[in-house]
């Protein structure tokens, strides 16, 4: 075995061979030293000195080798303990690892691998599911709005729109699997607010509803993704809309210390509705038809992938308040 | 006014054709990128609606072949794809605009008529809401051809609303837009123009009107016509 001397028996074996043969070398030394002061009538005391020196040098040895050859196993556990969900082509530096943990490194590396190679897969999946899924639901959406009007067409509208709007959320929420943290950078969340505030506004009005934003005029960064921070908050906007009564406004707030909250004057939600509230396919009886409930599930996930909370509690006056705090850099 | 629509699924070619058509534009459907490239050599349009995915090739070939050429016709951006680095990669092609599929017949037209309603393209030139008529060389406003009284900076304002017209205008630019017309603008100075041009379309029946988006800014909005 070539990697002989690079495992951690082959180290020991190595230098423990090194000490004795120093050692031995010494001994027939002292030995020499003896026969020659004995020789000339002076008396010795080195041989008694050379055994717990061999010894503390033997302890001192195997310490050190086994010290020296474990310490890139806990360099590796550390990137291993670093490593998250999609980041692909993370791997664990073998290092110098001895020769007896190097099978456990390539084998850690080869499922990380075949992990990275599975997320790929999904990724792919995702983005092919959403090219024939949008297609078909384009063709459905454009062929019924070229329907001459009237009831029947009004209905299967809406049952179009509820479908792609479930499809498009399904789509988010395996894509938010497939790849948790995308593209983090410094962003600014009052400028995000107001794009998202401004691109739905046109819509809350047409829903008879308005949106006020009111936001710092200095930007207010925090790390993360815009494009997930926009849906997330396009999703608590849109929810605030369809529960907020006609006539009200839904207020978006963002503070300096990084909180963006999304304030409506509707029914509120129950204590007893909270704990599942973020959960996937939840929703309120009676809900059905708004929603496949996984709209809060898609904001719960991108606080989460941004170290951010997410609460809700009552707007004073009745209504729901949803509110994400960021860590501040 | 004539589009290109290149698309090769054949069912929505001849809906968004369908759709167009309907608004009272001409309306052309190729399939490939070869076809398209040919069309866009043998006829000036006047916009392109462009489908991504193309059966010989990507419809941004389509884009960067007319971009070469120096054809500047406002060209949207169809796909089925939804992610950031597609709408960017789509944008820094020279797209000037995309839509999501699925997307309602509506919002495509509207956003066909809105990249014409650039400066100097075939929209842009007269620009309409409701009832109303704004002619950006002669500088008036007509309401069914009386004229309508307004300020230079009001007239400014109500041009780039009507350009914009569906989309918020954030208050910023509109202040930029006044400032560039080198003006000294006092602080609440939008918030009046805007409150003096609401009464006027008003008091005109202009059939459309503007809305405030409270820290955001403000977007034109027409009444359903009867
Ligand atoms: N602003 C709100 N006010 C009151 N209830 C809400 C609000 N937002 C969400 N909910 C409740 O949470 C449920 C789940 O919402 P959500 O996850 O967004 O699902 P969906 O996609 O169906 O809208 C809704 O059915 C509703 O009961
Ligand atoms: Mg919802």
């Amino acid at each position: 075995m070539a990697h002989w001397r690079h495992s951690l028996e082959g180290k020991l074996i190595l230098r423990l061979a090194g000490i004795h043969a120093l050692a031995l070398a010494i001994g027939f030394l002292a030995l020499a030293q003896r026969h020659y002061l004995l020789r000339h009538g002076v008396s010795d005391t080195i041989v008694v000195w050379a055994f717990p020196l061999f010894a503390f040098a033997v302890l001192g040895v195997v310490i050190y080798t086994v010290r020296a050859s474990l310490r890139p196993l806990i360099a590796a556990s550390r990137q291993a303990a670093a490593i998250v969900p999609g980041a692909a082509g993370a791997r664990l530096e073998p290092g110098r690892a001895p020769a007896e943990i190097m099978p456990f490194i390539h084998a850690v590396n080869e499922a990380l691998e075949r992990l990275d190679q599975a997320f790929q897969a999904q990724r792919r999946f995702t983005a092919d599911a959403a090219h024939e899924l949008r297609t078909p639901l384009a063709i459905l959406t454009a062929g019924i709005e070229a329907l001459p009007p009237g009831e029947a067409v009004t209905k299967l509208g809406e049952d179009a729109a509820r479908m792609s709007r479930l499809v498009i959320q399904l789509l988010r929420v395996a894509r938010l699997d497939s790849q948790p943290l995308p593209q983090m950078q410094a962003v600014d969340l009052a400028q995000i607010a107001a794009e998202v505030g401004g691109h739905m506004a046109p819509w809350i009005y047409q829903q008879g509803r308005e949106v006020v934003l009111e936001a710092p005029d200095r930007p207010v960064l925090v790390h993360g993704d815009e494009e997930a921070l926009s849906g997330a908050l396009r999703n608590l906007i849109e929810n605030a809309v369809f529960h907020a009564p006609v006539g009200t406004e839904v207020l978006v707030t963002v503070l300096p210390e990084g909180r963006l909250s999304v304030i409506d004057h509707g029914a509120g939600v129950p204590p007893e509705h909270r704990a599942q509230l973020f959960e996937r396919f939840w929703r309120a009886h009676g809900m059905r038809r708004q929603g496949a409930g996984l709209g809060l599930s898609i904001v719960a996930a991108v606080a989460q992938a941004h170290g951010a909370s997410i609460m809700v509690e009552d707007t004073p006056g009745g209504g729901a308040t949803f509110t994400m705090d960021f860590p501040m850099r | 006014m004539r589009f290109l629509v290149v698309e090769d699924e054949p069912r929505i070619a001849e809906l968004v054709a369908g759709a167009l058509r309907k608004a009272g534009f001409v309306v052309d459907v190729q399939q490939s990128v070869e076809d398209a490239c040919h069309a866009l050599d043998l006829f000036p349009y006047d916009a392109m609606v462009l489908d991504l995915g193309l059966p010989d090739g990507e419809g941004l070939d389509v884009l960067r072949a007319t971009r070469v050429k120096g054809h500047r016709l406002p060209v949207l951006v169809l796909t089925a794809r939804d992610t950031l680095e597609d709408r960017v990669g789509g944008l820094d092609a020279g797209a000037d605009d995309y839509l999501v599929k699925p997307f309602a017949s509506e919002e495509l037209v509207a956003r066909a008529k809105a990249l014409l309603r650039r400066p100097g393209l075939a929209l842009g030139i007269v620009l309409q809401a409701g009832r109303l008529a704004l002619d950006t060389l002669g500088r008036e406003a007509l309401v069914d051809g009386r004229p309508l009284m307004l300020g230079r900076q009001e007239l400014a304002l109500l041009e780039h609303l009507m350009r914009r017209h569906g989309r918020v205008v954030p208050k910023a630019v509109l202040e930029d837009k006044l400032y560039g017309e080198g003006d000294e603008i006092a602080s609440n100075a939008i918030p009046v123009h805007i409150h003096h041009l609401r009464r006027k379309l008003a008091e005109a029946g202009a059939g459309c009107g503007i809305q405030t988006v409270r820290g955001i800014g403000y977007f034109l909005t027409e009444e359903a016509q009867a």
